[in-house]
């Protein structure tokens, strides 16, 4: 009689003990869920205001290399199918806006450690340091007589590990 | 034998009673601690926005105002301000306070010029330290318009938040 009083005591400390184990796990599970998922947003929505940002102010910025004229003027230049700018020292404004554009990265994202790719349509100019899982996206669309041309610029918000 | 059960019973039930009542306030505090998170985020956010395009230090050119520009004669002047009113605990510190609270903003010029000397391509424009740690560092592009030059260079405004 005592042995299988005993038995179901320790039967019942088993099953509760489960049901805690299951209890807790759900517990550490949604905490975690309702933690990360706040500040993902917002690491989301500032890279991607940090994107657009800095692709406004790379292509308003003058260029000392190529007559004061703006980065956009130079990429203009750049994107024809017969380039007519001649910046200083005889150069292409394909150059120019490709050395501009890679001391800019390297003083700011590259500086923050923040992966990135960079790219503008009907150019050569292309710069990848990208590894990541998740990404955000910033654009700006330049005009181009005829048509228009595009600057990408993708910003990692999650590295891969 | 069935009291011991039943004091068995009771002590679990209680226990579970207990863990309910952790995991309620857990529950609890998370949701406190994501509130507290979401109006930093949004506090951080709107500053970042305001920044970006302070009417104070906004750039234009024939009276038209360009976007995520700024005027560099009107950031000496206006960095100048609110470390003298600071200093005086005047009005107009306490103007940018009500705005800014505990925090530090930098400008910092990227290209063509990075030397990082104060009044010339390193402007700060407000500090206020506070006694918490740094709990955010955004990173803000912005374009500086020289009038004088009529030239425009590169920069980044970096905002520091302290809790």
């Amino acid at each position: 009689m005592r042995t299988r009083t005993t038995k179901g005591q320790v039967e019942m400390i088993g099953l509760i003990m489960i049901v805690i184990i299951v209890i807790v796990g759900l517990l550490i599970f949604t905490v975690y869920r309702l933690t990360n998922q706040g500040d993902d947003s917002q690491n989301r929505y500032l890279n991607k205001e940090v994107a657009t940002n800095l692709l406004i102010s790379i292509v308003n910025t003058d260029v000392d290399e190529c007559h004061n004229l703006s980065l956009s003027t130079v990429l203009t230049d750049c994107a024809r199918t017969f380039s007519v700018l001649i910046c200083e020292e005889d150069r292409l404004s394909c150059d120019v806006a490709n050395e501009t554009i890679f001391n800019i990265l390297n003083r700011t994202l590259v500086d923050w450690d923040i992966g990135f790719n960079l790219t503008v349509e009907k150019t050569n100019i292309s710069f990848v340091n990208l590894r990541c899982r998740e990404k955000v996206q910033g654009f700006q669309i330049l005009p181009l007589n005829p048509g228009q041309y595009e600057m990408t610029l993708d910003i990692c918000t999650k590295k891969l590990e | 034998m069935q009291m011991t059960e039943t004091i068995f019973v009771v002590f679990f039930i209680l226990i579970i009673i207990v863990l309910g009542f952790v995991a309620f306030s857990k529950f609890q505090e998370s949701a406190i601690k994501e509130q507290q998170r979401e109006y930093r985020s949004s506090r951080v956010i709107e500053m970042a926005h305001r920044l970006s395009s302070w009417p104070e230090l906004e750039c234009s050119v024939a009276g038209a105002s360009q976007y995520v520009c700024l005027d560099k004669i009107k950031l000496g002047i206006l960095g100048d301000f609110i470390n003298e009113s600071k200093q005086k605990s005047s009005y107009g510190f306490n103007y940018y306070f009500e705005l800014l609270r505990d925090s530090k903003i930098t400008i910092t010029e990227i290209y063509p010029s990075h030397t990082k000397t104060i009044g010339k391509d390193y402007w700060v424009l407000y500090e206020n330290l506070g006694s918490g740690q740094t709990t955010e560092v955004i990173w803000i592009p912005v374009n500086l318009y020289d009038p004088v030059t009529q030239k425009r260079s590169l920069a980044i405004m970096e905002l520091l938040i302290y809790e």
